[in-house]
């Protein structure tokens, strides 16, 4: 398999009060082409930073402190910003943002907004570019006479439909969809996810979902990195991951969602809080909520364990929980 | 026995001007039908879901039982009385054992004032002013609510809280007046997944010790089915299936009952 993507040792940090925060902490993964990877984690786990600094557009008071982020094997990091709007965003990574009515303009025509973009990214006519943007349209599963019609005319799902046509406008190798469904219903979000996954059977484009719902990911990637705190807790294949957890927080994690076999299974839920990353706790970050944990995990950063061929698990006792 | 609600063929028309009309529906009448001929009954210390899309009317029932929104047709009884025939005292009352949580504790508190000051506001209110009786009532509240201890969150504003607290905070408030029904809209939609199943067990502990019966509205069904004794699947307006939460979610009947069944997402062994 092809690499597509690959993120190394990537730290991120935002300035806050004249100090440094590392919202996204010496994570790595890789992306294959075609691949489906699911990053799943709560707010403020740091998988939008991820998103965002793969994209390279992180906020002015965000730092890249170490790590590379290569893609098709160029290093992204080192590439001049003018370079990477021209020849990598939309063409090569698009991006599907949560909240789709802020990433369309609301003065314009939906189909105004698109066409500009196909136009000016693909460098065709006026007309061909109303076309390939017609075409994305009924790809999406939307009418194409609703171009002319302004976002707010637009319900939330169609929205987001719009939105997902235009990060397809070029046909990008790998697209990164951030909690892509977070805003719909249950009805809607499957629409969604269905028609997302229609897309990278047909098209063959990598994708990297965020979400928070454990459901969602399982349902659309075949690998998965559970992140917490900034740093990557859990990977592996989607069968590893869900049939044989091995990571104290992923297990944790399930445990909050409900079964729909036993509706009335006591839901765990996790005791306290995601970590406020100001004030990291020495050792494993996940310490304090932790069921498992135990002197060594407030003192000592655990290390990464791998269990089998791409499962990994941060934990002091992966290997311990694994039997 | 009379149910502690019952909600009696609940009707509520909004008018619609055509701007906020969407191309197709121009030529419909101008009146939407948010919630239509909707009839179910809450016992003392039951939990009744309900459960729909976004627009489907289960907010506007909330309202309507709060006594926030007049319906346009049907009534409303809380323990057999019409809750729009009450006036002053009565009024007064329903009002002390009816409360309400929010989705978004962060606009259901004010930003302004300490949590002491936010949980004595429903006392003073209510008529109780001795200093003493309102802070034992207050630490006791909090107390219960996991907010521990009382002393550390009583000068906090909501803003020093994170969002779990903050529902806490929520929870409490609505809880001080020792109510009988909770109306509770998307308490946890806004929650990060850890911490709703958190508030969700809090909220189920304290309908066991204090009695209290829950409408319990979400377009989660599987949070409704963990929640609930009942559930009441709602649909542009109307109930479609009502049943035990068991029943429902894994027998259902109502053809739109199973499309929201099987669009919830799943991972792999759920």
């Amino acid at each position: 398999m092809t690499e597509l993507l690959k993120v190394e040792g990537l730290t991120v940090e935002y300035a806050l009060n004249g100090h440094y925060v590392k919202a996204v902490d010496d994570v790595s993964l890789t992306v294959n082409k075609g691949d489906a990877l699911g990053i799943v984690g709560e707010s403020g786990c740091g998988k939008s930073s991820l998103a965002l600094a793969i994209m390279g557009i992180l906020p002015d008071n965000a730092r890249i402190a170490s790590g590379i982020v290569q893609f098709e094997g160029e290093d992204l990091l080192k590439m001049p910003q003018s370079r990477q709007r021209r020849d990598i965003r939309w063409k090569r990574i698009s991006m599907i943002f949560q909240s789709s009515m802020n990433a369309l303009n609301p003065v314009y025509r939906v189909g105004s907004t698109l066409t500009s973009v196909a136009e000016f990214k693909r460098k065709v006519s006026r007309n061909e570019a109303a076309e390939i943007v017609e075409r994305l349209y009924r790809l999406v599963g939307m009418d194409p006479s609703r171009m002319k019609n302004f976002p707010h005319q637009y319900s939330g799902g169609m929205r987001q439909r719009a939105v997902i046509a235009m990060s397809l406008i070029c046909e990008p190798p790998l697209i990164i969809a951030d909690e892509p469904t977070t805003a719909l219903d249950v009805v809607v979000q499957n629409q969604i996810l269905k028609t997302l996954r229609k897309l990278r059977e047909d098209l063959g484009m990598a994708i990297i979902l965020i979400s928070h719902d454990v459901g969602v990911i399982g349902e659309t990637c075949e690998r998965v990195a559970v992140m917490y705190g900034g740093k990557l807790f859990e990977t592996g294949s989607a069968k590893q991951l869900f049939s044989k957890p091995n990571n104290p927080y992923t297990r944790a994690l399930l445990g909050c969602f409900p079964d729909l076999e036993n509706p009335k299974r006591k839901l765990n839920g996790i005791p306290g809080e995601p970590p406020d990353l100001t004030m990291i706790p020495p050792g494993c970050r996940f310490a304090p909520r932790c069921a498992y944990a135990k002197e060594i995990c407030r003192t000592q950063a655990p290390p990464i364990y791998e269990l089998e061929a791409g499962h990994k698990s941060l934990c002091h006792f992966a290997k311990e929980l694994s039997q | 026995m009379t149910p502690l609600l019952e909600a009696q063929r609940l009707t509520k028309r909004y008018s619609a001007s055509r701007e906020i009309m969407s191309g197709e529906s121009q030529n419909a009448s101008s009146m939407i039908m948010a919630v239509d001929s909707v009839s179910f009954k809450v016992a003392k210390g039951e939990t009744l879901g309900l459960v729909g899309q976004s627009g489907s009317g289960k907010t506007t029932v909330g309202k309507l039982v709060l006594r926030l929104e007049y319906p346009s047709e049907g009534r409303i009884l809380y323990e057999g009385e019409d809750i729009h025939l009450f006036k002053r005292k009565r009024l007064r009352d329903f009002r002390s054992k009816v409360q309400m949580i929010f989705q978004d504790p962060y606009e259901s508190l004010d930003p302004r004032l300490s949590l002491r000051s936010s949980l004595e506001e429903p006392l003073i209110v209510h008529g109780i002013r001795s200093r003493s009786e309102k802070t034992l009532r207050v630490e006791d509240v909090l107390t219960k609510v996991g907010l521990t201890p009382p002393q550390r969150f009583l000068k906090l504003r909501p803003d020093q809280l994170s969002g779990g607290q903050r529902q806490r905070a929520a929870i409490a408030r609505s809880l001080i007046l020792q109510p009988e029904l909770v109306v509770a809209d998307e308490p946890v939609s806004m929650l990060d997944v850890s911490v709703s199943a958190e508030i969700l067990n809090l909220m189920l502990e304290l309908k066991r010790s204090m009695n209290i019966a829950y409408l319990f509205i979400t377009h989660n069904l599987p949070h409704a089915a963990y929640f609930c004794d009942r559930i009441c699947v709602m649909r542009q307006g109307q109930i479609v299936e009502e049943g035990t939460a068991e029943n429902v979610l894994r027998h259902p009947e109502a053809d739109y009952t199973k499309t929201l069944i099987s669009s919830i997402p799943l991972y792999p062994h759920q």
